[in-house]
């Protein structure tokens, strides 16, 4: 499965349970949190959406990067929901979000160690091994480096290679951390182990002030993300990408036509792919 | 403990403690000394500065507050923006959100003001109960319970009832129900005491609500609580001063009919073997 999905927000669930997005996205992307303790209408809307397109799940509380114990509660819940929406991997942050106890409901920079990188990689094996599937990891956005010997693309490679797990890559948080950081975007991509990348997100962003962007998934995507995006697919091939979008959500319509728009980025971007993986093939 | 711990309690602390704002701007190396941070670590944080870990706090406790306020919106309405995020500052301070799911967050915040908010003669008397009727309105609409299958089990005075999973009881002292959503208006809710049953119904999965006679209410809370109906009956009388008659027979009779109707009742619960 390829192409270019939709994160699946409570604004439109109704909406395309009803069969208003019908074989218009790749897939559909949940966050697990947001149903595994739920019933009622929603519930009953995703199965609806279930019957009829993919669903990926990626979630965004389980502060892989904490030190905190897991909660074996919550994995008990994900995994019964997985059940339910089976698929062969599970996505989360590359971060922090709960610490002794306080949930901070917000994706937290980790310190670029080598002690933090091999802390974390025991903790994407061990929620592989509660979760019985394997795990991504997605870059974050992030807003206040916390240091450390490496860099960030070198502190990512450094946790996928001693996890064993796949790179969830998201462009937009590279643009983002780029402009904030002040380094090449394109440069970090380079850098970036591609061989691991498994899906692909995009988002849009906005200004938090004249010096600071954020990743709210709050406005289209822009141009410079979007060229990102081509380049990373021209080099790592077909692969479900995923356009978020969580505030200033508009009408179902309009975030279609951004899916059929980057569905055209994405679908000139793989016949470079393959173009290329022939002549270097010949 | 470990250095990420040690980064991680300065970062709470950032963005929970109250008094965090002021000492970062003033020297965030012994802001973040306090906590046992330093060397490259410190200096790290340091080159990047307060304004970016104060952007952090400003975010985290923003996305919280306006998820909060989703669940309660009367309730922020009649409190104000400007009390209401006081609050939720307090909160934070108090240790604040401890639980992935923002419907628990919302319950523990209002468990956390509900003691300040019933003293405080600036915040209307019947504030927590409307709180907690708006929270049990979202909790009963998403509850993962409900939609049980009905006992098969015919009414018995001796046996308790099984009822719906996704269901209220909330036993107070104002007509909360009454101001919310009342065409848009605000409306002081009366002062009653009032017993309210809120279910979801099959259909559409929307919270509904019933109000119960205070003798009704207590009745249906002894039931919930697994009472057999017989005793459930007579503690109910007996609670509202009266003999178990046959009005009050008829009485309960009638309203176990129409919860079981909505299928709020579903028969006699089963025991053992029977």
């Amino acid at each position: 499965m390829h192409g270019v999905g939709l994160g699946l927000r409570g604004a439109f669930l109704a909406e395309v349970a009803a069969g208003a997005a019908a074989s218009a996205v790749a897939f559909f992307e949940v966050s697990p949190e947001n149903y595994m303790r739920r019933g009622g209408a929603s519930q009953r809307h995703l199965e609806a959406v279930a019957s009829e397109a993919p669903i990926l799940s990626h979630g965004l509380a389980m502060s892989l990067g904490g030190v905190d114990p897991f909660d074996p509660a919550f994995f008990r819940d994900l995994r019964a929901f997985l059940a339910r929406h089976p698929w062969p991997w599970y996505s989360d942050h590359l971060c922090w979000s709960r610490h002794k106890g306080i949930e901070l409901h917000d994706l937290l920079p980790l310190p670029f160690t080598e002690a933090t990188a091999r802390r974390v990689a025991d903790r994407l094996r061990e929620a592989e091994d509660r979760l019985g599937r394997r795990m991504l990891i997605e870059n974050i956005s992030y807003y206040a480096p916390l240091g450390g010997q490496m860099t960030e693309v070198e502190f990512i490679g450094r946790v996928l290679d001693l996890s064993g797990c796949g790179l969830l890559l998201d462009v937009n948080n590279v643009f983002v951390n780029a402009q904030n950081l002040g380094f090449d975007a394109l440069e970090w991509l380079k850098q970036a182990p591609l061989d691991r990348v498994v899906q692909l997100h995009v988002a849009g962003h906005e200004p938090w002030d004249d010096a600071t962007l954020i990743d709210t998934h709050g406005a289209s995507v822009r141009g410079e993300v979007e060229a990102l995006l081509a380049w990373t697919i021209e080099r790592v091939g077909p692969l479900p990408v995923l356009l978020e979008r969580d505030h200033k959500i508009p009408r179902l319509p309009e975030l279609l036509a951004e899916v059929a728009r980057l569905q055209e980025i994405y679908d000139a971007a793989l016949r470079r792919y393959y173009t290329r993986e022939r002549e270097a093939s010949i | 403990m470990s250095e990420d711990g040690r980064i991680f309690d300065a970062f709470v602390a950032a963005l929970c403690d109250p008094s965090a704002p002021a000492r970062m701007r003033g020297d965030l190396s012994g802001f973040i000394g306090e906590f046992g941070v330093s060397g490259e670590d410190a200096a790290a944080i340091v080159e990047g500065g307060a304004r970016r870990l104060l952007m952090y706090r400003t975010m985290v406790q923003g996305r919280v507050s306006a998820l909060i306020a989703e669940f309660i919106p009367q309730t922020v309405a009649r409190l104000g923006q400007v009390r209401y995020e006081a609050d939720v500052r307090k909160f934070w301070a108090g240790g604040g959100s401890r639980g992935v799911d923002l419907i628990e967050v919302a319950a523990l915040f209002i468990d956390a003001v509900a003691p300040r908010w019933l003293v405080d003669p600036a915040i209307p008397a019947y504030l927590v109960e409307l709180a907690r009727y708006e929270l049990a309105l979202c909790q009963v609409r998403t509850s993962a319970e409900g939609g049980e299958p009905a006992s098969g089990a015919a009414l018995a005075l001796a046996r308790p009832l099984r009822f719906d999973g996704a269901l209220r009881l909330l036993r107070g002292s104002y007509a909360v129900h009454r101001c919310v959503c009342a065409g848009g208006e605000a409306h002081e809710p009366a002062l009653a005491a009032t017993s309210l049953l809120i279910y979801r119904d099959r259909e559409g999965s929307m919270a509904r609500t019933l109000e119960l006679s205070e003798r009704a209410g207590e009745v249906v809370a002894r039931l919930l609580a697994g009472e057999a109906m017989e005793a459930a009956l007579r503690g109910g009388a007996a609670a509202a001063g009266e003999a178990l008659s046959d009005e009050m027979l008829a009485s309960m009779a009638a309203l176990l009919a129409d919860l079981s109707e909505r299928r709020i009742v579903l028969g006699a619960e089963v025991i053992g073997l029977d």
